[in-house]
């Protein structure tokens, strides 16, 4: 049975939500956008033919009301829904209610919504599609007994995993047998506080690996295709942030054989619409079924750069009723796409999510971005901190990444923290360059946290030199005589000092000199984006400035260096001040964001060490850990534990102690 | 070298160690520098030509002074700042404390009236024990002086003080009537009486950092316009105020040559005004975007912060922005905010500096503290001077602009040559609800919805106002920046007069 579908309602926000409306206007199907009261004035719905307010409640009497939302399909006439991904996007019992009202819902059946669902009839059902499973019991674990003797089955390390779990919740890895007890408690406790279910299961653990997972896509006359496989090995907090297709690690042999088993557990639900399937594969290539994600996927976008297909719009023609426009032959995978999702969250403290007013964004031209924000809007604390996704496409690999660095770098964001330094920084390690990532990648390479300093005196050198050029362009646009501009700097880069020269300036060049090395130099500054496009010596490079008196703040290749720049003769009388001046009194622990206080672990009078815990603030979905940077006296704590704090709101006042 | 020009060279040598090394190095361990490497910093390099190295005290009337020390007490000539001339003096702290004697002042009065004489900005750095006490009468008398110069200078020539030590007492006066008073943190304090006359007097404890630190007179007093962490910044700051400023009131504008042309619509401006008209927002985001290169160099931070002033450039060309500051008091107008913007106002009017007006103002902040204190006439100052000031006015309406504080801020009726409104302003009397509240005083609460709901459609919009001509369009905010660089261009060679007078009487 065919239907034509003329207007579709877009269940969701951000990024995806355009990202649907886009290929909508392309199909001529109008569009109507739902959103909160903190979404009043989104981005997501600048695009939509219509929209329509659903709560002042940011979710559950929102994007998450079944009800409410069915109603406004109703009343404004739509013939589907495109639920995008998270909210009701896998809640079967909304695809259900949807049909019962006659409304299509763009997505899989509503039983193959439910069965892949639940990871334990998940695995029941890959087993019998003849999907390789990590070896472990299918079961729930009711006892110690129990968990001991299945664990000793499959031999450790196991996992312990929430039946109802994801992102991370109720996963416990057991090393040792002796660890087994106490570590069942706490993934059931925590399972139970997550999702009110504390059913677990148990499984082997493999160790390092790396996820890769399978895009199918089938329509409702039983085709089914696989449409090759996604690398989504780098991961922090269990969320995945850079994603490529295709793998650099699978063989055709290995490739085959997953696609294989994706197409047959599909078939296992008769599947139709895009879904996921989600693989674990060792360093031995050896693979294993992990789970399937019954939408469509945030990493979609690389697999429609290699592809060609749009997923979005196969998605609502399968809807339709219509066939499948492509077979598994005529399918091809050309060239290599990476995304790198923009995150607002801050790298250097642990991803700490940051919400507020965008003051600045400017994206780079060129490369596909996925965006949810633009310039001017707000990031609330009540939603996916991701900003937008950057996705490139080369003809091979090092293409693909190399146009990701480049787009990275001429991005400029202010207002909000990001990771956009992190992303570059991993995209140059040697590790990514080579492929040699896996699911702990970020773990091991970064180990103690991601600072973002570098000691390697050429990169230093780069981004002296630059942002000494970015004063010395001011000096010459402001000077109406060249020669008074002085010819002797001095830059402090934390402990090091570069010492310059200037040799020339005029309209036409700029030449610095460093220990007898010189620097022809050629310096654009772009006028929106303010980045510092340089030419050092033939080399071009793509650098961000923010500059506070003489302090300047230069990143560059995910690393971030303050620069004080001094005149020599300012130098010289710097270092006859004192060094430490008075240090002031007190001192505030201050909220990073607004939130809740969930928690104050300490008391008046207490004395703290360094990097213990202060206060426990629940903002965007999650729980952030305020820690003492040194070690300190609480001389007074302002909030209790429930109270809504906002951003930049004094918490606790302290007194630093040495 | 003969031995007649070997003297020489010894006496300036001598003459330039000021008070020794012993007290150049208890300057250092107070954060301070001594007063020729303050120079040094604030002139380009190796462009200090000095006058009067050689002065010295020539009546002692009490007490012993060394007479062998050159200069009593204070640097003086002058130099550049990115090519531009300037005057300077700078006192020496090492030498007799910093005291002002009659050569001292003799030294500042001379290069004041050189500044004058030739147009150009005059910087002093304050570094003094005040009065020297030796001189007895002769050195209050160096102190008036230097006020009447300082009085006759005002609105001639730029002028600009530093506070980087001690400066007490009658000393204070002279970086008072200046236009713009630095301080360094933690090392400057300024009051007309210390900790120990005000504890004798008032029997109050306080200390000099309280009682006239410059975190004081930056929050507090308003007293200090800038105020940096330490000395070099302070020094490197005013090089970049007088980047901005125009050699004196006779002299031609001050442009930035830049390569880049930056006239392009900002569509994130369309959406700097929240949909929820109780909802603030930060004008300084506006600001940013309206200034090349997003440099805006802010003037008092810190003091009556619901209104914002500070120089920009647009299209390379200086200009003095006032804004009302919607997160701050929502941006009302108080007694500190006119005074703050008033003399803002004056200070750019004397020197040819086009201005810019942002509004978002939800009239005057009301209350029995702000009318016990004279609202009246500190309201009336930033009125009369926006209607003295004769320079191109250029004014953005974004959102409120209620009551009497819509006629203040820059408007039509006070002379502003383009003033814009964007379709979110609001240009009414007062508020909606206070307008139907009024209006309708004996309709039924439940019906007053749909007074205010049609006076908000009626009157609370920019199109009542343009229909009369009191806005001259009604822009995009994503446009501002291009209208208002347009709105300047034609407005550049500007010629108005106020009649003539010996001067006005503004409601001091």
């Amino acid at each position: 049975m065919k239907k034509k579908i003329k207007k579709i309602l877009i269940g969701n926000r951000g990024e995806i939500a355009v990202r649907i409306a886009k290929t909508c206007k392309k199909l001529n199907i109008k569009t109507v956008g739902i959103f909160s009261k903190e979404d009043e004035s989104s981005y997501h719905l600048d695009g939509m033919d219509e929209k329509v307010f659903l709560s002042n409640d940011p979710l559950n009497e929102s994007y998450l009301n079944i009800k409410k939302i069915i109603q406004i399909c109703k009343k404004m006439n739509v013939d589907a829904v495109h639920p995008g991904y998270g909210f009701l996007s896998e809640n079967y019992l909304f695809s259900k209610e949807l049909s019962k009202n006659n409304i299509i819902f763009i997505g899989p059946p509503a039983n193959a919504v439910k069965e892949m669902g639940d990871k334990i009839s998940s695995k029941k059902i890959a087993l019998k599609a003849k999907v390789n499973c990590i070896p472990g019991i299918n079961k729930e674990i009711r006892s110690l007994e129990e968990a001991s003797k299945v664990s000793n089955n499959i031999g450790f390390p196991v996992m312990i995993k929430a039946s109802a779990g994801g992102g991370g919740k109720g996963m416990r890895i057991v090393r040792k047998k002796k660890d087994l007890s106490e570590l069942l408690k706490s993934a059931k406790n925590e399972a139970k506080n997550a999702f009110g279910d504390d059913r677990v299961f148990i499984e082997k653990y493999i160790e390092n690996p790396r996820h890769i997972e399978i895009q199918v896509l089938g329509d409702k006359f039983g085709n089914i295709i696989s449409l090759g496989e996604r690398e989504c090995s780098i991961q922090r907090r269990h969320q995945k942030i850079i994603e490529e297709a295709p793998s650099a690690f699978l063989d055709e042999v290995t490739r085959k054989k997953m696609g294989d088993q994706a197409v047959s557990l599909a078939k296992q639900v008769k599947y139709y619409s895009a879904g996921t399937v989600e693989f674990v594969v060792d360093k031995n290539k050896n693979f294993y079924f992990l789970e399937m994600n019954t939408r469509l996927q945030v990493e979609h976008p690389v697999t429609e750069e290699v592809t060609g297909v749009d997923l979005v719009k196969e998605m609502i023609k399968i809807s339709e009723g219509n066939k499948l426009s492509l077979t598994q032959e005529n399918l091809k995978i050309q060239g290599w796409s990476i995304e790198a999702r923009l995150c607002s969250e801050d790298p250097k403290k642990d991803f700490l999510p940051s919400a507020g007013k965008i003051k600045k964004l400017v994206f780079p031209e060129k490369v596909r971005v996925d965006k949810g924000y633009i310039e001017g809007g707000t990031v609330s604390i009540y939603y996916d901190s991701l900003i937008a996704k950057i996705i490139t496409k080369g003809r091979n690999r090092k293409e693909a990444i190399n146009k990701m660095i480049e787009a990275l770098q001429v991005m400029n964001i202010d207002g909000i923290k990001t990771n956009q330094d992190f992303l570059i920084n991993i995209l140059l390690t040697k590790e990514f360059s080579l492929s040699k990532i896996d699911t702990n990648f970020i773990e091991k390479n970064y180990k103690s946290g991601f600072k973002g300093k570098t000691g390697d005196v050429n990169i230093l050198e780069i981004m002296a030199i630059t942002a000494l050029s970015n004063k010395l362009k001011y000096l010459k646009e402001i000077n109406n005589d060249l020669s008074k501009i002085s010819k002797n700097w001095t830059l402090v880069l934390e402990d090091k000092l570069f010492n310059f020269k200037l040799s020339t300036i005029n309209d036409s060049a700029l030449v610095l000199i460093k220990d007898n090395k010189k620097f022809y130099i050629e310096l654009f500054v772009d006028p929106s984006s303010l980045i510092n496009k340089i030419k050092i010596n033939d080399n071009f490079y793509n650098l961000r400035i923010t500059q506070n008196e003489n302090l300047f703040k230069v990143f560059y290749n995910g690393y971030i260096s303050k620069i004080n720049i001094f005149r020599n003769i300012e130098y010289k009388s710097y270092t006859n001040l004192p060094k430490n001046k008075l240090v002031r009194e007190n001192n505030y622990l201050v909220s990073p964001m607004p939130g809740k206080v969930v928690d104050v672990l300490v008391k008046k009078n207490s004395i703290v060490n360094s990097g213990e815990t202060l206060i426990i603030l629940d903002a965007m979905k999650m729980e952030n850990i305020l820690k003492s940077d040194s070690k300190v006296k609480v001389l007074e704590i302002f909030v209790d534990k429930g109270e809504a704090v906002s951003a930049e709101q004094n918490l606790i006042k302290l007194k630093v102690i040495k | 070298m003969t031995e007649i020009n070997k003297k020489l060279t010894n006496l300036l040598s001598k003459a330039q160690k000021g008070g020794g090394n012993q007290r150049v190095i208890a300057q250092y361990k107070k954060g301070k520098l001594t007063a020729r490497e303050r120079i040094n910093i604030l002139l380009d390099d190796n462009s200090f030509e000095e006058i009067g190295m050689l002065v010295k005290s020539k009546r002692v009337e009490v007490g012993n002074i060394d007479k062998n020390i050159y200069g009593d007490g204070v640097v003086t000539g002058y130099g550049t700042i990115n090519g531009n001339n300037v005057m300077v003096y700078s006192q020496d702290f090492t030498v007799y404390g910093g005291s002002l004697g009659e050569e001292h002042a003799n030294k500042i009065c001379r290069i004041m009236d050189m500044a004058i004489k030739n147009g150009m900005p005059i910087i002093g750095l304050n570094d003094s024990g005040g009065a020297r006490i030796q001189e007895g009468v002769s050195s209050l008398g160096g102190y008036a002086e230097v006020f009447q110069r300082n009085v006759l200078a005002s609105g001639v020539i730029p002028q600009i003080s530093a506070i980087l030590g001690p400066c007490a007492g009658g000393a204070v006066y002279s970086p008072a009537i200046t236009d713009f008073i630095f301080m360094s943190d933690r090392s400057s304090y300024m009051f007309v009486t210390g900790p120990e006359v005000v504890k004798t007097v008032t029997h109050e404890e306080v200390n000099s950092e309280y009682l006239g630190g410059a975190s004081t007179h930056a929050k507090k007093s308003g007293v200090a316009d800038f105020v940096f962490d330490n000395e070099i910044i302070v020094l490197q700051q005013i090089r970049r105020l007088i980047d901005f400023l125009p050699n004196s009131n006779q002299s031609k504008f001050k442009i930035k040559k830049s390569d880049v042309v930056f006239n392009k619509t900002i569509p994130s401006l369309n959406s700097l005004v929240p949909r929820d008209k109780s909802k603030p927002y930060d004008m300084r985001d506006l600001v940013l975007k309206l200034a090349d290169s997003e440099d805006f160099f802010e003037v008092q931070k810190d003091y009556a912060s619901n209104i914002i002033i500070g120089f920009l450039r647009i299209d390379g060309y200086t200009v003095g922005l006032v804004g009302n500051q919607p997160i701050n008091l929502a941006g009302c107008l108080d007694i500190n905010s006119s005074r703050k913007a008033a003399r803002f106002v004056r200070f750019c009017d004397c020197f040819n500096i086009p201005i810019l007006t942002l509004v978002d103002v939800p009239g005057f902040l009301p209350g029995t503290d702000q009318e016990f204190n004279g609202i009246i006439k500190h309201g009336a100052k930033l009125l009369f001077a926006y209607a003295e000031a004769t320079v191109p006015k250029v004014t953005v309406i974004t959102r409120k602009a209620y009551g009497g504080a819509y006629d203040v801020m820059s408007s039509k009726h006070l002379r502003g040559d383009i003033n814009y409104a964007w379709p979110t302003a609001e240009i009414a009397v007062m508020g909606a609800e206070g307008a139907a509240k009024i209006i309708f005083k004996k309709v039924k609460e439940n019906h007053l919805k749909d007074k205010i709901d049609n006076y908000e459609k009626n009157f609370s919009n920019p199109y009542v106002a343009a229909s009369r001509g009191y806005i001259d369009e009604v822009i995009l905010p994503s446009k501002t920046r291009l209208k208002v660089s347009n709105a300047f261009r034609v407005l550049r060679e500007k010629k108005l007069k106020n009649p003539w007078k010996k001067h006005d009487n503004i409601p001091l």
